[in-house]
This record gives C-alpha cells, structure tokens and sequence, in this order.
C-alpha cells in the first residue's frame, strides 16, 4: 500500500515515460471490488418506554470483470456489476414491520485501451455499455400485508481513464478509476407516466482528478 | 491549489532524477498545529432579532523520526461552536458542537532529492462530537434535536514534503481516503410545538450504530501546511 501511494502520486501526473510492454496479446485478466455500509437504529418514546422503532439499513455493492487481450494494447471484457440494499423498520407495541429490498444488476461489456509507463504503470482508457435493471420489493406487514413491486431499467455508455499498478510480484495489481477527463449518458425510460430521463455527466479540466475508486485486479500472461 | 501542488510535483518529480539523499534524519522531531477561529454577530432592532455566533477549532500534532524515511506520532484536535438565536418561538440551544479528538499516525517517506519526499500516511483515529441542530418548519423551530457519536475510523492521505529550510518543512497534502469507520451514537429528539396534553413536549431517545467500507480516494480537500522541526 505504502508503495502504491508513494508510485501513484507522480505516476497519476506525469503521463511521459517510455513505454514499455508489460502486457501481450493472450493476457486474462480479471478484477473486483466490494463496498458497503449500514446503519442500526433505535428510538424509544421518553414518556412511553414501550414505543420503540428499529431500523436496520444494510447496503453491499459488489462489482467482478473478466478480460482478455485482443492485442498488445486492446483489452475486451465483461463486469457484472450488483447492490442490494435492505431496510426493515419493526415498531413496537403495535407489531408494524415495514421493509424495502431494493436490487439492481449491470452487465458492463467493456473494451479498454493501454498506454504503458514501465514495467509497474499502465494508464488505460475504460469504454462500456451499462444496461441496467433495479428491482424493488416493498412490504408492510400490520393487520394486513400490503407487498408493491416496481422495476426498471436503464442504458448507460460510460468512457473513464485510470491507471494501474502491478505489484512487483505481478501477480497483483491495483486499479483506480477517476471522473478526470470521464463521460457517461444514461438513458431511463419511465413506463408508469410514459416518461423518460436522460443524463449526461462528463469530467473535463485541468485540476487533478478529486475522486478514484480502487479495485484489484490479476493479470495472468499467457504461458509460452 | 490544486495547480501549485502539480507545479510542486514536477518540480519534485524532475529534479528527481538526480540521486536520492534523505530529508530527514532518525530522533528528529516536529511539531504542527491549527488554530481558526470565528466570530459574528447580527442585530436588527426593528424586528428585535439578534444572531450571535462564535466557533474555533485547534489542531497539534507531533511526531518523531524513527528512522530516515519513517515517522510516527499523535494528533489532538478540538472544536467548539456556540450560538445564540433570538427571533423565533424558543431560543435553541447555545452550544451547537462540541468535538475533542485523538489519532495516532504513521509516515512513510520516498525521498526523490535533498529537498522532496512523496510519503504516505495512514492513521487511526477516535473522536467523540456532540452536536446540537434544529429544524425550522413554518418560520417555527419544530423539533431540538441532540447527538452525541463516538467514531473510530483509519484514514489515509500522501502528498509531498519539501525541506524549505532546516528547521521547516512545507507539507502539501492531496489524496485523502476514510475507507473504513465505525461509529456509535446517542442522543434525543425533543419536540417544542404542539405538546402533550399533560404540558411537556413529545421526546424520542435514539441510538445508533454504522458502519462503512468504501475503497475510494478522495482529494476533496487539498491542503498545504508546515511544520517545525526541533
């Protein structure tokens, strides 16, 4: 960690260097990430100890891509991409639950470009397709049990630079994508109202890039 | 900002290609600090409104060289923020924050010539903050609520250091990252419209607990500072 910091800090800026193929034609390659967080709750009446509601708030995203060089520079691949995110809320006395489930899955075909800094640094330009589908399963369970579904789907197409690190072993890398220099549209219809959203996010400028998000990845060269 | 620390970097960066010689030296010891403080005041006498408010907030840390290229030290911080609020149905509460924390941090240098080092610096941190808000909802203060939370978080940053003379070195910071916390918190939820019929306004205690892992970088917030070496 301490060496990919201290390597990444010029290695994000200063793009000039000579070139030097680490990858080849044949190299598999696959990368993952995961994220989450939640939160627990609990809220109690000070006058009416026994009115207390719960809340659990539980999300997860994690995210898997597979690759394979086309050529020395050109890589094709595929990442799946999911979250799930529940929230439940039980009150007492009364018994009321209500919980939301709400799920969403992106298959990302993907194509990326390589421009390599040395043996350890690569920096690539990361071009996919995001379809999207989100599903969500509400709940609320009192005298009754009322259940609503709703889903949806949206088309994305995304184009984002990052660099990579290989571990002097090469057997580990670590990726980082950034919103410099990044574009993406994203395209929702609405069936419920015949409506229809449509979005367009880019990052251009000349200030260092204020955000990454890290990943690992595996670059397995071809036996020769 | 953001162009001087690139203008720092390639100077750091092309000057070293000359022969790397440490900065700094094992047993060295430095010392930095902040202090900010703030104060307003608002009066408007037709209406008889008045809007008061002062805040600060100050920062040590200090540390010791444990070798050529690695530190480590401790850091304490403390913030403190009051008000005072007269032009609606109650007067909140004063005090708005209240934070004391500690964090214990580790410095790894990469020197690049006689004067730059990239480094990187992990720390682990604990931080108590009670905070008092309200909410405003028909130009009436509606709900007070109180929130006292306990965080326990790493966080990383890296940047460059430049020994601008022997006694300073000017630290410019710009990846920062808090990937994994956990906090716990508790507090209240007092009402002051609408009371219950015995007089006393509905109140909710609350607890809570999160947690997070997120493996993001973020330069949102990039500073320089200096420190003095003794």
């Amino acid at each position: 960690m301490k060496k990919l910091f201290l390597l990444l800090l010029p290695g994000m800026v200063f793009l000039a260097g000579s070139a030097e193929a680490q990858l080849q034609k044949g190299t598999k390659y696959w990368g993952g990430t995961i994220s989450f967080n939640g939160t627990l709750n609990h809220n109690q009446d000070k006058f009416d100890k026994d009115n207390v509601s719960k809340t659990r708030r539980p999300i997860i995203s994690p995210e898997a891509q597979l690759g394979w060089f086309v050529s020395d520079k050109t890589m094709l691949g595929v990442g799946l991409r999911y979250s799930i995110q529940q929230e439940k809320t039980i009150y007492e006395p009364s018994g009321h639950k209500s919980s939301t489930l709400s799920q969403s899955l992106q298959l990302l075909p993907f194509v990326r470009q390589y421009y390599g800094l040395g043996n350890r640094w690569a920096l690539f330009i990361h071009g996919e397709l995001a379809p999207n589908y989100s599903w969500w399963k509400s709940k609320s369970e009192d005298v009754t049990t009322i259940t609503t579904k709703r889903d949806l789907w949206q088309y994305g197409l995304a184009v984002k630079p990052g660099v990579v690190y290989t571990f002097p072993n090469k057997k580990w890398s670590v990726e980082a994508y950034t919103n410099f220099l990044s574009l993406s549209f994203n395209y929702m219809p609405i069936p419920e109202d015949n409506g229809r959203q449509f979005t367009v996010d880019s990052g251009f400028g000349t200030g260092f890039p204020s955000y990454f998000s890290l990943r690992i990845a595996r670059y397995l060269q071809p036996k020769n | 900002m953001k162009n001087l620390i690139i203008c720092l970097l390639t100077g750091a960066f092309v000057t070293a290609q000359s022969p790397a010689l440490a900065q700094f030296k094992e047993g060295e010891k430095f010392i930095s600090g902040s202090f900010y403080l703030n104060l307003f005041d608002n009066k408007v006498k037709d209406i008889d409104s008045q809007y008061r408010r002062y805040n600060h907030t100050i920062g040590v840390s200090m540390g010791k060289f444990k070798s050529n290229t690695m530190a480590t030290g401790w850091g304490l911080s403390h913030s403190l923020a009051f008000q005072k609020l007269e032009n609606f149905n109650i007067d909140p509460k004063p005090l708005q924050t209240l934070g004391f924390g500690i964090e214990r941090f580790w410095e790894f240098y990469k020197p690049l010539n006689d004067k730059f080092a990239l480094y990187v610096r992990p720390d682990a941190g604990l931080s108590y903050t009670l905070k008092n808000s309200f909410d405003v909802i028909d130009d009436r203060i509606a709900r007070e609520t109180q929130d006292n939370s306990f965080l326990l978080g790493f966080d990383i940053s890296a940047g460059i250091a430049w020994r601008l003379a022997p006694k300073w070195v000017m630290y410019g910071s710009f990846a920062f990252s808090n990937p994994i916390y956990i906090s716990y918190g508790f507090g209240k939820i007092t009402h002051t419209v609408n009371p219950r019929p015995d007089g006393q306004y509905p109140q909710t205690n609350t607890r809570g607990f999160a947690y997070n892992f997120a493996p993001q970088l973020s330069s949102g917030s990039i500073g320089l500072g200096f420190r003095y070496f003794y």
